[in-house]
C-alpha cells in the first residue's frame, strides 16, 4: 500500500522532527518537513503532498498566504490543506466542525491520535 | 427710652420741604426749627401748619440746648463752611451729597407707595370678581385693610403697614402662622402656587390642606415646635437652614398643586419678639419644577455617559488582555504542542511493562493540557468585546446550561429543584456568554457538593425597591431605583464559602481546588460577562451550609 505523502509547514522545528518522527513511525505516511512558508509553498510542486499541515503563525510568509498562492495554481489548487494553530480555542474549532475559512483547523498543543484522525478524514 | 432726636433743617425749598415731610412724621425726631431767608419757601409753610418754629437766620436756633444734628439743604458750600465754624460740639452736619441722598430716598419711597397702592386696588378688584360669582361685579376701590387678616391680639403685626405689604406682594409665595399654628397671612403668590385662597386659611391651623390630603407638619409648624425628628417621614431632602439658625430647608415632589406637577422647596425660619420668645415662623415656597426637571435630566445623562465610559474601558481592558491573551496563546502553545508531541513519541517507544514511566508521561500530558486549559480561559476574556446581544428568555438559556451539564448532575447524586417563574422578562443577552456563565456555577456547585446534595434555581423578575445586596456593592452603578430587572439565584447545599473569601472568589486565579481542580478562572470570567452585560452578580453563604450565587439582569425594553 502507497503511503500518504504529508507536507508539514511549521517555523518551530522541533516540533516538526518530532511529528516526522511519530507519523512516520506509524508506518503509513511519508513526511516532509519545511520550516518557513515560502520553502514550503516550493516543495509543494515537487513533493506532491495528499495533505498540508500548515501552521498559521509564521515568520516570512504566514500560513494564510501560503494557502492562498496554493489556491491560485492549477497544480496545487485542490491539495487538502489543515491549519495548525496556537491562538484559536478547541472549542472555536469545535464549534466551526473543524473548518474556519474552508480549512479544517487543528489547535496545538494536539494529540498524535487526534492529528492522525484529522489527516484520516482529509487527505485524498 | 432714648431721647428724641433734634434736628434744625436749613434751607426750605423743594428738598428742605421733603426733609421736614419726612422727619415730622418719625416718632423719634423732633423737629426744633426750619430756618430760610424766604418765608415764603415750601418748608417754611409747611413748619408753620406742623406748629414748627421758623426763621431767617439759622444762629437763632444754633445754641438751642440738645441739638443733635443739622440738615444744610440749601446746597450752598459757603452755608457748610459756617456751619462747621460755629456749631457746637458733638451736633453733626448733614448736607451737600447725603441729603441729596435722602431726597432721592424719599422720591422712591413714593413711587413705591403709589405703586402698592395701584396694586392693592387692583387685587381687590380681582378678589371681588371672583368672590362675585354670577352677583355683578362692584369694584371695590378703598385700599385694602390688611389688618383684618391679623389677628387682633398679634399686635407686634399690626403695627408696620410696610411690612404686611411686603409679605403680600412679595413674588416669593409666603405664609406665615402664629406659635398657635394659626395662619397670619398666605400672600397672593402663596396663592397663586397652591391654588388654595387666603381667606380659607387665615386665623385657622388648616394650612396644611393646601399640600396635603391628610393633616400633617409643614416645616413651619415644625420649625414653631422646634422638633426636627423623623424629617425623612416627612420629605424627601431636608437640613437645617444654612443662613438662619432653627430654619429648616425642606423639598418634595406634589401631585397636583394648584393644578400641576410640582417640585417645591420649603424654606422655614422662626419669628421672634424683641424679648427672644419665639411668636410666628415664616415659610416661603419656591416652584423649582423645571429646574428639578432639568438637574435630573443632567444625571441621568451623566449616568449614561458613565455607563459608557465604564464600558469604553471595560472594553480597552479586555482588549489588552485580548492582545495579551494571543500572544501568550502563541508563545506558550508551540512549547506545549512540542512537548505533548515529544511524549507521545515517547509512549510508542517505551516497552510495555515501564509501568513508572507511562505514569510520568501521563502526568506531563495531564500538566500539558492543563496549562492548556489556563491559556483557553485567557483567550475568553478577549472574545467578550463583541456580545451578540438579542432578547431572550432567561429560563431557556438556563435550560441549555443545565442540559450541558447534566451528566455530571445525575453521576453525582445531586438533585436540582426548579422555582422558575412563567411570565419572567426577557433579558437582552448573548446567549451563548449567559450559557458560560451559569455552566461555570453549576459546576462549581456540583463540586462543591462531593456528596451530593440540592441545587435550588430560580428566576424572576422584580423592580428594584432600593439599595440592595447588590446595587450597594456596584462600584459602576449601572442600575436605577424602579428599574426592572430579571434576578436568577443559584443555591447549593454544598460547602459554602467562608465570608472573608466573598468576594474573593470573583478574582482571577483564585481556587481552594487546589492541583487536581479547576485554575479559578472560572467565576472570573463569569463576572466579565455579567459586567459586560451590565448587571450584577455576587455571592452568598454561610460557610458549611451552601453557597448562593445571585445574577441580576437588564430586561430587554
Ligand atoms: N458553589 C460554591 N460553593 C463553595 N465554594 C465555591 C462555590 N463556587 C465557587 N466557590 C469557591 O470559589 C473559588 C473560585 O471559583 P472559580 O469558579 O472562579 O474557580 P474554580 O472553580 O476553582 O476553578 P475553575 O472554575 O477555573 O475550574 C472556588 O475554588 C471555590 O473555593
Ligand atoms: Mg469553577
Amino acid at each position: 500500500m502507497d503511503r500518504k505523502r504529508i507536507l508539514v509547514i511549521d517555523d518551530e522545528e522541533n516540533f516538526t522532527k518530532l511529528i516526522k518522527w511519530n507519523l512516520e513511525k506509524t508506518g503509513k505516511y511519508e513526511i516532509r518537513v519545511e520550516n518557513s512558508g515560502l520553502l514550503g509553498f516550493s516543495a509543494t510542486k515537487e513533493f506532491k503532498p495528499h495533505l498540508i499541515l500548515l501552521d498559521i503563525l509564521m515568520p516570512d510568509m504566514d500560513g494564510s498566504e501560503v494557502a492562498f498562492q496554493l489556491k491560485c495554481d492549477e497544480d496545487t489548487k485542490d491539495i487538502p490543506i489543515v491549519f495548525l494553530t496556537a491562538v484559536a480555542k478547541k472549542e472555536e474549532v469545535e464549534a466551526n466542525s473543524g473548518v474556519i475559512g474552508g480549512h479544517p483547523f487543528i489547535a496545538k498543543p494536539v494529540e498524535l491520535e487526534q492529528l492522525i484522525d484529522v489527516i484520516e478524514r482529509n487527505a485524498y | 427710652m432714648a431721647e428724641k432726636a433734634k434736628i434744625l433743617i436749613i434751607g426750605a425749598g423743594k428738598c428742605g420741604r421733603a426733609l421736614v415731610e419726612l422727619f415730622s412724621k418719625i416718632e423719634k425726631i423732633t423737629i426744633i426749627g426750619v430756618v430760610d431767608f424766604n418765608q415764603d419757601a415750601p418748608g417754611i409753610k409747611l413748619a408753620k401748619t406742623l406748629n414748627i418754629p421758623t426763621a431767617v437766620d439759622y444762629r437763632e436756633f444754633m445754641n438751642k440746648a440738645g441739638l443733635n444734628c443739622i440738615f444744610n439743604s440749601t446746597g450752598k458750600a459757603q452755608i457748610e463752611e459756617e456751619l462747621m465754624l460755629s456749631k457746637p460740639a458733638g451736633v453733626e452736619v448733614i448736607g451737600g451729597c447725603s441729603v441729596n441722598l435722602i431726597q432721592e430716598l424719599i422720591k422712591e419711597r413714593e413711587k413705591v407707595e403709589q405703586q402698592l397702592k395701584g396694586l392693592a386696588q387692583r387685587r381687590n378688584n380681582v378678589v371681588g370678581n371672583i368672590d362675585a360669582g354670577s352677583t355683578p361685579i362692584i369694584p371695590k376701590m378703598e385700599p385694602p385693610d390688611f389688618n383684618k387678616q391679623v389677628k387682633k391680639d398679634e399686635d407686634f403685626w399690626g403695627k408696620d403697614k410696610l411690612i404686611e405689604s411686603i409679605i403680600q406682594n412679595s413674588a416669593v409665595a409666603t405664609f406665615v402662622i402664629n406659635s398657635q399654628h394659626k395662619v397670619l397671612y398666605w400672600n397672593v403668590a402663596c396663592e397663586e402656587l397652591t391654588g388654595t385662597k387666603a381667606k380659607d386659611l387665615l386665623g385657622t391651623s388648616g394650612h396644611w390642606k393646601a399640600f396635603y390630603s391628610h393633616q400633617r407638619p409643614c416645616v413651619a409648624d415644625i420649625v414653631i415646635d422646634n422638633s426636627f425628628v423623623d424629617l425623612d417621614k416627612f420629605y424627601k431632602v431636608y437640613r437645617g437652614s444654612t443662613l438662619i439658625p432653627n430654619g429648616l430647608h425642606a423639598e418634595d415632589w406634589y401631585s397636583k398643586l394648584g393644578g400641576k406637577d410640582r417640585y417645591i422647596v420649603f424654606d422655614a425660619a422662626p419669628i421672634y419678639d424683641t424679648e427672644g420668645k419665639l411668636i410666628a415662623a415664616i415659610e416661603t415656597l419656591q416652584d423649582i419644577t423645571e429646574r428639578k426637571k432639568a438637574e435630573d435630566e443632567l444625571k441621568k445623562a451623566y449616568t449614561r455617559l458613565k455607563e459608557m465610559q465604564n464600558q469604553v474601558i471595560q472594553a480597552e481592558k479586555l482588549n489588552t488582555i485580548g492582545q495579551l491573551a494571543s500572544g501568550v496563546a502563541h508563545e506558550v502553545r508551540n512549547p506545549l504542542g512540542i512537548i505533548l508531541q515529544g511524549v507521545n513519541y515517547l509512549e510508542n517507544k517505551i516497552p510495555a511493562k515501564e509501568g513508572d514511566v507511562f505514569e510520568t508521561l501521563t502526568m506531563l500530558k495531564d500538566s500539558v493540557k492543563r496549562a492548556d486549559k489556563i491559556i483557553n480561559t485567557l483567550l475568553d476574556f478577549s472574545r467578550f468585546t463583541n456580545l451578540d446581544l438579542r432578547p431572550e428568555d432567561i429560563n431557556s438559556i438556563l435550560e441549555s446550561s443545565l442540559s450541558l451539564v447534566r451528566i455530571k448532575f445525575e453521576s453525582s447524586n445531586i438533585d436540582i429543584i426548579p422555582e422558575i417563574k412563567k411570565d419572567v422578562p426577557k433579558v437582552l443577552a448573548d446567549r451563548n456568554k449567559l450559557e458560560q456563565v451559569f455552566v461555570n456555577i453549576f459546576l462549581n456547585a456540583i463540586q462543591a457538593m462531593p456528596e451530593g446534595g440540592n441545587i435550588t434555581i430560580r428566576s424572576y423578575g422584580k423592580k428594584l425597591e432600593g439599595i440592595e445586596n447588590g446595587t450597594s456593592r456596584r462600584e459602576e452603578g449601572y442600575f436605577m431605583i424602579g428599574e426592572k430587572v430579571v434576578v436568577v439565584e443559584i443555591e447549593d447545599t454544598g460547602v459554602g464559602i467562608p465570608e472573608e473569601n466573598l468576594k474573593k472568589v470573583f478574582e482571577p486565579f483564585f481556587t481552594t481546588k487546589g492541583l487536581t481542580g479547576g485554575v479559578g478562572l472560572g467565576l472570573s470570567v463569569t463576572k466579565n460577562i455579567i459586567h459586560m452585560h451590565r448587571g450584577i452578580i455576587y455571592a452568598e453563604s454561610r460557610f458549611g451550609h451552601g453557597a448562593k450565587v445571585t445574577v441580576i439582569l437588564k430586561i430587554a425594553e
